[in-house]
């Protein structure tokens, strides 16, 4: 029998393959070093950096991988320069979140189980960067299954805390009946279009005349899905209670590479299924079945305005910035309800300078959190000046999530902004101004328990040591150079928007 | 036209309506003189104690979990393995794979103690006080034992 | 052939399959008596009929008249469900197990097999997985610690064992390249017989029947010192002599899987050498099928009043850490005789 279309497969699907194997390799290792497993970390970042050479290896190359039987032109693995610029995000996340784990105390008690924290790593690894690729319905809802799964046990890891239990318990409720409803959804697309994969399906909806209004139910039912992945309004409310019970290193993970993979999803559904053609002008023509525009807009700005508004009243650091990735995830939306490349090119943009600011704060919030075994605004009282460097640090990096000058955080803002301009949606664009003057308060009010309100007794100078010192320079870099010499990054942002079939 | 699995069809028809035939011919023909103490649960004797659905042992739980993960690659080798023949050595290797990483799944179940039952000493931290102050080892045993135990004291 | 004559030829194939099933059960339990009388120098069961032989009559009309009782504190429903499920999956398990080769009766060609259908391998399994539902029924409806326990151990010991039942199947899958039992039993021709080529499975898949049937040693579902009864504590009249007729026909299905799967099934080796004529030939082969299940299922009876029963831990792994690797190397045993042969 013939099993080629398998084997010409594999060319497309390296990264896939070095992340399932480092998978093994981890659980192995895990079993072999019963007693010492220094070695471990050390191979979980051996194993990233393969997968990342695989994946810059795949930087302009395009394929489909698992051909689809009944239409042999299109695959269920669409391997093109947006998802490669995407798995590269996750990989240079991964990377960080292995650093952090290394220098987190929450994560290093627990000696005896560390194999399977880094072998559940790369299956949410594994699981996004199939997401991001997949272009076939059930082969999302699998990859989805598989980032969830290995998420829901991270996020309760540190097991014997009350908060992570409850945290890992809520997120597999939540995720249950968001994927539950996602495939149900799928069912009735399937049901009508008679494929499960995008392109196939785009094509039946070019063609065929469908009943406008299951089809509009079944694309909510599938946003469902989605939107709780990158807990978008009103599918967010999972997120505060999970980033809060995480152990840290996971909560940066989460809010970041977790969402990365979901806006890919969501960027790639869109693209692939109801835009029929890109014009000279770079705008997507929409097919006239469901109208993403206004959904796009109520739900972003619902996000952000609820992200932001809800994140004043928080006192727990790590809670705040659940909020604000929340709201972040509206600011993001707003780069795709203008369905043109610029703004597509703006999310690519938002999200290499998102990955580091996001990172940059958590990796903060856990060296602090290591030392005091607190994230209560009041016990940053001071802080500033015992720890000054820690202090300057993460007042840049939440001067970057604000979106002010010179930071990169405006940079990744002002490209959104345009598009939005030159979209024509200034009302939209007003109100996404707002919110973020809104954001400011509650940013510069950590700034302010930090150097303005003087140190109490029990302000401690937290100690750093050189390979903290490195990771967190490694990310003000970035942010600080984007700021000022941006144009590397918009120019890299511009190469990699293609996706395979337009 | 009855095909075979129409045969099977009625097959399980007749199996079902003997079975009832059986349980209902019974009905007719025997004595019913319910009395209270014919009517209680058996327990040795005695009157019962408590709810009858007690808490059994959480082990149970793994054991259906491991079940559920190995019976799906049971499902997944059988296709495999209905092919077999005509893959030749391809086959072979990807079965090995898989098989390979099937016995991985069971050694690290195995490594990590799921597939014990007797897990030894369960600590909770009141437990340990109490250990200090005996000084006694006290093993935990199967907690089926112990319930039997309770009941018949 | 006309759909009248092949309905009226099914008809006459279950009935006669009901027929010779339920005198083999009520015969097993007549033989079981005798048989441990004989291993323990007992008489055992003599008075009904020459040597006791009309002795399974007894029991059941014994078992028709008694009262049923349901205790107050069970769930009827499921505490009826139950029984009949047990009997019912036992029952229906035969269509697809073949007793001999296609044969000519009255000038029409029958094939001795109620259904030969391309997936009875998986409907067996199916069918024997639903089996676990009565007794875990049983056990949870009776209302009865004994019976709560008894059933929850059955479970868990059945879907152990079940595993390792599973990947031995894989391994005479992959000889037959076919998942219907007439397919499997053709390609044990000669001396091919699967417990020959593949020991291990054969060994594997024997013991978890054992297991499967809750045979002794593996009877910790019903362990009289400990449970009482077990799952069927709470179970009088015709629902108790339906588990009781469940367990034997399930020991004869298990000793028919094992005899179809590994021994042959109705094959006698070289059988068409001797010359022998066509009717002469098949009778020999249905008659060899019944000889390898008589005497399988006296060895069942044989090791059930020879070995003590297992503890509860040792019974999970042997299940665990005995069998499941047994049967994973089984596999892999397979697929290098057949790449070295092929």
């Amino acid at each position: 029998m013939d099993l080629s279309f398998i084997t010409e497969s594999l060319y497309f699907v390296k990264p896939e393959i070095a992340a399932s194997a480092s998978i093994i390799l981890l659980v192995l290792l895990d079993l072999i070093f019963h007693k010492n497993k220094t070695i471990i970390p050390y191979v979980a970042l051996a194993g990233i950096i393969i997968t990342g050479i695989f994946v810059v290896d795949q930087f302009n190359i395009s394929g489909f991988a698992f051909l689809s039987t009944d239409n042999p032109k299109y695959g269920m693995i669409a391997v093109d320069n947006f998802g490669a610029f995407f798995k590269l995000i996750i990989i240079i996340s991964s990377i960080f979140v292995v650093a952090f784990s290394a220098y987190s105390d929450e994560i290093n008690k627990i000696t005896d189980r560390l194999g399977e924290y880094y072998a559940l790593i790369f299956g949410m690894i594994l699981g996004m960067l199939v997401l991001i690729s997949a272009s076939d319905l059930i082969l999302i809802y699998l990859s989805m299954e598989l980032l969830s799964l290995s998420s829901y046990v991270l996020a309760g890891f540190t097991k014997l805390r009350d908060r992570s239990s409850e945290a890992s318990l809520k997120y597999l409720l939540y995720g249950a009946t968001s994927t539950g409803m996602m495939l149900f959804g799928i069912s009735i697309l399937y049901g009508l279009t008679g494929s499960t994969n995008l392109y196939i399906i785009s094509a039946a909806l070019q063609t065929q005349s469908l009943n406008l209004l299951t089809l509009a139910f079944s694309i909510i039912l599938i946003f469902a899905g989605i939107g709780y992945k990158i807990s978008s309004a009103p599918f967010h409310f999972w997120t505060p209670d999970v980033y809060e019970g995480a152990p840290i290193s996971i909560t940066a993970y989460l809010s970041v590479a977790s969402k990365a993979a979901g806006f890919a999803l969501l960027i790639r559904f869109i693209k692939t299924t109801f835009v029929t053609f890109v014009d000279d002008n770079g705008n997507w023509q929409l097919l006239q079945v469901f109208d993403w525009e206004s959904l796009l807009i109520i739900i972003s700005l619902l996000t952000m305005t609820l992200g932001n508004f809800t994140a004043l009243w928080q006192r727990n650091l790590k809670r705040m910035l659940a909020y604000s990735s929340i709201a972040h995830a509206g600011y993001l939306m707003l780069g795709l309800l203008v369905f043109s490349n610029q703004g597509l090119i703006a999310i690519l943009i938002y999200f290499t300078i998102y990955l580091f600011m996001n990172l940059g704060a958590f990796f903060i919030v856990m060296v602090i959190a290591n030392k005091t075994g607190s994230e209560d605004i009041d016990d940053y009282d001071g802080l500033g000046f015992k720890s000054s460097f820690l202090g300057v640090s993460l007042a840049i990096f939440l001067v970057s999530l604000t979106g002010l000058p010179p930071t990169a955080g405006f940079i990744g803002k002002l490209y959104l902004f345009i598009a939005l301009v030159d979209a024509k949606m200034l009302t939209v664009a007003i109100i996404a101004l707002l919110n973020t003057v809104v954001s400011l308060y509650y940013y510069i009010r950590v700034l302010k328990h930090m150097f303005l309100t003087s140190p109490t007794e029990k302000t401690e100078k937290i100690p750093l040591n050189f390979g903290q010192i490195a990771v967190i320079i490694i990310m003000l870099i970035p942010i600080l150079l984007f700021g000022v010499y941006f144009s590397p990054v918009v120019d890299l942002a511009k190469s990699y928007i293609t996706i395979l079939g337009f | 036209m009855l095909t075979e699995f129409g045969k099977i069809f009625v097959f399980i028809l007749l199996a079902v309506v003997f079975v009832l035939i059986a349980l209902f011919a019974a009905k007719l023909i025997r004595p019913s003189r319910p009395t209270k103490e014919k009517m209680l649960i058996y327990e040795c004797g005695e009157n019962p104690v408590g709810s009858p659905w007690i808490k059994f042992n959480i082990r149970f739980y793994v054991v259906a979990l491991i079940f559920l993960i190995f019976d799906v690659e049971v499902v997944l080798l059988f296709p495999w393995a209905l092919t077999y023949q005509d893959y030749g050595f391809y086959g072979f290797l990807v079965g090995l794979v898989f098989l390979l990483v099937l016995g991985l799944g069971m050694a690290y179940e195995w490594r990590k103690g799921d597939l014990d039952w007797e897990r030894g000493i369960i600590s909770p931290p009141i437990l340990n006080e109490i250990l200090k102050n005996k000084k006694a080892p006290l093993k935990i045993n199967d907690s089926e034992n112990q319930i039997t135990e309770e009941i018949k004291a | 052939m006309s759909i009248l004559e092949i309905i009226i030829i099914t008809f006459v194939k279950i009935l006669f399959i009901i027929t010779a099933m339920l005198l083999t059960v009520s015969y097993s339990v007549y033989f079981e008596r005798r048989i441990s009388a004989w291993i323990q120098t007992r008489l055992g069961p003599n008075r009904v009929g020459w040597e006791g032989i009309l002795q399974p009559f007894a029991d059941v009309f014994k078992l028709l008249l008694k009262e049923d009782i349901v205790p107050e504190k069970s769930n009827k429903p499921l505490h009826t469900l139950a029984p009949f499920i047990a009997l019912f999956v036992a029952f229906s398990t035969y269509a697809v197990i073949p007793m001999g080769p296609e044969v000519t009766i009255f000038g029409y060609k029958v094939n001795l097999v109620v259904a030969d259908v391309n997936i009875g391998i998986l409907y067996v399994l199916a069918l024997t997985s639903l089996g676990v539902y009565g007794i875990t029924f049983a056990g949870w409806s009776s209302g009865s610690k004994y019976s709560l326990l008894g059933g929850v151990r059955a479970s868990a010991q059945m879907i152990s064992y079940e595993v390792s039942m599973g990947f031995s199947i894989a391994g005479v899958v992959m000889m037959a390249s076919s998942l219907s039992p007439v397919a499997i039993v053709n390609s044990q021709y000669g001396w091919m017989w699967n417990a020959i080529v593949q020991p291990i499975g054969f060994i594997t898949f024997v013991i978890s029947a054992f297991a499967e049937t809750n045979r002794l040693p593996f009877d910790l579902p019903e362990a009289e010192p400990e449970l009482v009864g077990g799952y069927h504590t709470e179970y009088s009249s015709m629902k108790f002599a339906s588990f009781f007729l469940a367990e034997y026909a399930n020991m004869i299905i298990a000793s028919a899987m094992i005899v179809t799967l590994y021994l042959g099934g109705w094959q006698v080796p070289y059988i068409d050498k001797l010359g022998l004529g066509e009717t002469l030939t098949t009778l020999i082969q249905v008659g060899a099928f019944f000889a390898k299940i008589g005497a399988l299922i006296f060895f069942f009876i044989w090791v059930r009043w020879s070995i003590p029963r297992f503890r509860y831990d040792q019974l999970m792994n042997i299940g665990w850490k005995v069998m499941f690797p047994l049967s994973l190397l089984n596999v892999v045993w397979v697929a290098v005789v057949l790449m070295i042969f092929n």
